[in-house]
């Protein structure tokens, strides 16, 4: 059993793309059937392979879910690794960060998701609290490490960085995401994304006090 | 039950339509019960009406079927869970004040059951019924930002802040009040927050919207 095991997480790991095709499939059964009605058989009938493969990756229907969830801000957490982040401004880093959290929002899968877990927390709330502690929580949990870091550098001032996490992270979930969670519009054109990317970094940086502009 | 509605009925007018609200408004109750229990396809008409009382008959008649009676509890509780939402814009009081009047309107409103269920089932319904997702938001979050960026506007015209977009500020301001822990609360990770865990919240969001975050560094 056990080089099997290996064997085939391996094979997943080689193939990102086989990956990535078995989370949309996941994804689209999930949107049609809702988290009840879903099922790894479903799944299976997507993209085919094992249903033993499919065990052994993610282990079950929420950890699917999960690695859904998890895939969908692997970007934007990308964007918060000291590397990506040397040399730096703390602006760009919140630019690139709220561009990658932004675009994972926005995804057709990711806002399926939402939708379901909204409503199904009462029913699965163990799926509820993994979606919000491998998504949202997490994302502004590694952005508070972030900010936390740059407070030593004097770059910001004594706020609570838990907290200051939180509003970016909900800054860039704000009524736009809604508007387009609800279908009530389209997802607006990348430049103006990056628009409203950018006014959002720039208002939680310096704020829209005027007495309390950055003199630079 | 329906030999004891029968007269009701056939008696003077106002008799039978006293009697038709209060059997409305117990339909009402039970169908928003259900429909926020059990979502919109769980929801059954039998179940509503062997707890509500009535027959399948009244609810054809008066909501015209599942779709209607789903429409009509998103309407009434929408009116129940507004009230105080967006204050009347007031120049006598300072910008702060005002945005933690606006903030904790909205927070506050979030909190309540019944806004906690509209959003749930607003959210994973809004799709399928795109009417109903256009009077949660216009009247709910899409109010709230557009008083909101008014006031900013007026404000930015007498140069008190400096802004590019006022709108965008707005959407900004409220996702901070609908954030993580409304999210939380949402997903029933954690209880919705007490008044005085509710105003701290929403104070911070005002500091970091008016002077964020780097500001107290040369203040």
């Amino acid at each position: 059993m056990q080089p099997a095991r290996l064997r085939r997480s391996k094979m997943f790991d080689a193939d990102p793309e086989g990956r990535q095709r078995v989370l949309q499939a996941a994804a689209k059964v999930f949107f049609e059937k809702g988290y009840e009605g879903a099922s790894i058989d479903l799944i299976r009938a997507e993209v085919g392979g094992s249903r033993r493969t499919l065990y052994r990756a993610f282990g079950s229907k929420e950890g699917l879910f999960a690695a859904i969830v998890r895939a969908s801000i692997e970007d934007a957490l990308g964007c918060l690794t000291e590397e990506a982040q040397r040399h730096q401004s703390l602006d760009a880093t919140l630019l690139n960060f709220g561009r990658g959290l932004m675009y994972a929002l926005l995804t057709p899968t990711v806002l399926a998701l939402y939708r379901i877990v909204v409503f199904e927390a009462a029913r699965f709330p163990e799926l509820a609290a993994m979606f919000y502690f491998s998504g949202p929580g997490h994302v502004a949990k590694r952005l508070a490490r972030v900010l936390e870091q740059r407070q030593r550098l004097e770059e910001i001032g004594p706020v609570d960085c838990n907290i200051a996490a939180d509003q970016f992270v909900s800054m860039i979930r704000g009524n736009l995401h809604l508007a387009i969670v609800l279908g009530l519009r389209p997802v607006p054109e990348d430049p103006d994304l990056e628009v409203f990317l950018a006014q959002a970094v720039g208002n939680f940086v310096e704020g829209i006090s005027v007495k309390h502009r950055r003199l630079s | 039950m329906s030999k004891a509605k029968t007269p009701a009925r056939a008696v003077g007018k106002t008799r039978a339509s006293a009697a038709g609200r209060a059997r409305s408004a117990e339909i009402l109750r039970v169908a928003a019960k259900m429909f926020f229990k059990h979502g919109y396809a769980g929801a059954s008409i039998d179940a509503i009406v062997a707890e509500a009382g009535g027959s399948k008959r009244d609810i054809y008649s008066e909501f015209g079927g599942k779709e209607g009676l789903f429409a009509a509890i998103v309407r009434d509780n929408l009116n129940t869970a507004l009230g105080t939402l967006a204050p009347a814009a007031d120049e006598s009081k300072s910008l702060q004040e005002t945005l933690l009047e606006f903030g904790m309107g909205l927070a506050e409103v979030l909190s309540t059951p019944t806004g906690l269920n509209l959003y749930r089932i607003i959210v994973s319904e809004g799709t399928r019924f795109p009417a109903l997702a256009k009077l949660f938001y216009d009247s709910g979050p899409g109010l709230v930002a557009n008083k909101l960026a008014e006031v900013l506007e007026q404000r930015k015209r007498a140069k008190e802040i400096d802004v590019a977009d006022c709108h965008a500020a707005a959407d900004q301001f409220v996702g901070m009040i609908r954030g993580n822990l409304h999210l939380a609360v949402i997903l029933r990770i954690r209880p919705a927050p007490r008044p005085d865990e509710l105003q701290a919240f929403v104070s911070k969001a005002v500091s970091t919207l008016l002077h964020g975050i780097v500001s107290s560094r040369k203040a």
